[in-house]
């Protein structure tokens, strides 16, 4: 009887190394189709608009013709108009995103984990999750004013509300079986929370991540155009009043592209925190 | 470290003490308005050192029996002995090795076999069991890069991090090929003896529990008992064309279409 584990077997399994999914190309590689979405098609579009302004489909008082907008971004760009306002509107939507994004992990992982948590605060929490955040707006100036605090905190409740709700359901949604391995290795509860439970949620909690960021865009804009003297809301609103369209659509694309940013950012950080997950990644 | 262990246990196993003692009355699934006898007076001892299988049909209760020991079934009339103690729920003196290798796929390959340990466990002690079980080159890999067998040599690994006394497997390579699990079975002798584990294997593989054990216990169902002990006295590694090793398989295979039918 052989007392040493045969070495040749094993290295026979080990050889079997490419379970692995083929890897991603670099997505910086320019290849036609990026060439096409990223040129082409923005290009197509801005040409019409161009052609629609220049023959007058319609008024150029109302709507700025593509060349006007150029202009104008350089020049708020060069006088650092553009960017303060970028600046006042990203440490709003950074707060309001980073603080209901975390206290809605939070209490999502407390509701998904500990049936006393689940009882307590979730009926409660669920008769409030249909109130669309904008309806909080007026409730929120009355209690505290046309400051930075409204604002804030109700891009806070659309982030907690969405985070809260994925993340309970992702907690819940882990493996039993798995659970069970956490038991049988005799692991506490916080163990199980730390090691098992948040990480398998950790899919659903970006996805709902990059929802709830589309989300504090839209409500930033909202606080802004309502009650503001700065930011890109009140820039576009600003704009409208005071009839300046060219100011009006360079702060219309700003959104645009700080938001497909925002989004893209959040999308590499979530593919690199869940890289252990075996999917199809289209 | 495991040579001092292994010559502890055999010390143990010279004296014959039971490590491991099960007196299972009854065990009942309740579903609505009806109840169910799984498992009627399944009772046997383990011997320090020894590996002793299970076999028998499917549902005749063998998976229920091995998770009433592993303490993650606690409802049953009877008492389980594990070292003197009475099992009263999942403890670090059993590992367990389940059909399914169940690794944490956000846990590279070395995590996923520290985790089952403490705070006290060693790398070395992880790294140890890794290259015991042929794994030194996959530690920093995730769980979806190896294959079925060698997912199921992490799970054996996790299983073994602990020391336990006793290792629990639940047809741990029932979802193999037969070459992967043929290869799987004798590793696992060989790990067994070096670790010095008793084991108890849960199985509907005939010949894989009679190449592995010293005893074979051969379930009936409805309810789940056991049917008829069988020793198996022949040298290791065993032979499935030995003219003994048929003549045992032919009996067991009797005893399961007699009582199964």
């Amino acid at each position: 009887m052989t007392d040493v584990i045969s070495i040749e077997t094993v290295t026979v399994d080990s050889i079997d190394v490419d379970a692995a999914p083929p890897q991603r190309g670099s997505s910086w590689a320019v290849t036609p189709l990026t060439l096409l979405s990223y040129v082409v098609v923005p290009v197509a579009l801005i040409l019409t608009w161009d052609l629609a302004v220049r023959y007058d489909a319609v008024p150029s008082t109302l709507i700025a013709a593509p060349s006007d907008v150029a202009a104008r971004l350089v020049d708020l760009l060069v006088s650092g108009k553009l960017e303060h306002q970028i600046a006042v509107s990203l440490g709003r939507l950074v707060q309001g995103f980073l603080y209901g994004s975390m206290l809605g992990v939070a209490v999502g992982i407390a509701v998904g984990s500990f049936r006393l948590a689940s009882r307590l605060i979730e009926p409660s929490l669920l008769t409030m999750l249909p109130i669309p955040a904008v309806a909080w707006v007026p409730l929120l100036i009355v209690l505290f004013g046309i400051g930075e605090t409204s604002k804030v905190l109700l891009i806070g409740l659309g982030s907690f509300c969405t985070l809260y709700l994925h993340t309970a359901h992702g907690i819940r949604s882990a493996d039993r079986k798995r659970v069970e391995v956490a038991h049988v290795l005799g692991k506490s509860k916080s163990v199980l929370i730390r090691r098992v439970l948040f990480p398998s949620a950790l899919p659903e909690i970006f996805a709902a991540a990059r929802i709830a960021m589309a989300l504090s865009w839209a409500l930033l804009i909202v606080a802004e155009v309502i009650a503001s003297s700065n930011g890109l809301g009140w820039f576009i609103w600003d704009a409208r009043n005071f009839n300046r369209p060219s100011d009006m659509i360079v702060g219309m694309i700003t959104i645009g592209v700080l938001g497909k940013l925002s989004d893209a950012l959040l999308g590499r950080v979530a593919r690199f925190a869940t890289r252990w997950r075996d999917t199809f990644g289209g | 470290m495991s040579v001092a262990r292994l010559s502890g246990k055999t010390e143990a196993a010279a004296e014959r003490a039971p490590l491991v003692s099960i007196v299972l009355e009854r065990k009942t699934f309740f579903a609505r308005d009806r109840s169910q006898l799984v498992l009627d007076r399944i009772e046997f001892s383990l011997p320090a050192g020894e590996f002793v299988s299970v076999v028998g049909p499917s549902g005749c209760g063998k998976t229920t029996l091995l998770r009433c020991i592993a303490g993650l079934d606690t409802d049953y009339e009877g008492s389980i002995h594990v070292a003197g103690r009475l099992v009263r729920g999942p403890g670090l003196d059993r590992g367990v090795v389940f059909q399914e290798p169940r690794l944490f796929p956000w846990m590279a390959v070395e995590e996923n076999v520290a985790f089952a340990g403490d705070r006290n466990t060693q790398r070395s002690r992880v790294k140890e069991l890794l290259s015991l079980v042929g794994l030194s080159n996959a530690e920093q890999r995730w769980p979806k890069q190896l294959s079925g067998g060698m997912a199921q040599r992490v799970a054996l690994a996790r299983a073994l991090v602990n020391l336990p006394q006793l290792l629990l497997l639940d047809e741990p390579f029932g979802a193999l090929d037969n070459f992967t699990r043929a290869r799987m079975q004798a590793e696992l002798h060989q790990i067994l003896q070096r670790e010095g584990v008793t084991a108890l294997l849960v199985t509907h593989d005939i010949d894989e529990a009679l190449i592995l054990s010293d005893r074979v216990l051969v379930m009936a169902s409805d309810p789940g008992r056991i049917a008829r002990t069988i020793e198996v006295k022949t040298d290791r590694p065993r032979d499935r064309n030995d003219v003994a090793f048929i003549a045992l398989r032919a009996e067991i295979e009797g005893i399961l279409s007699t009582k199964d039918g």
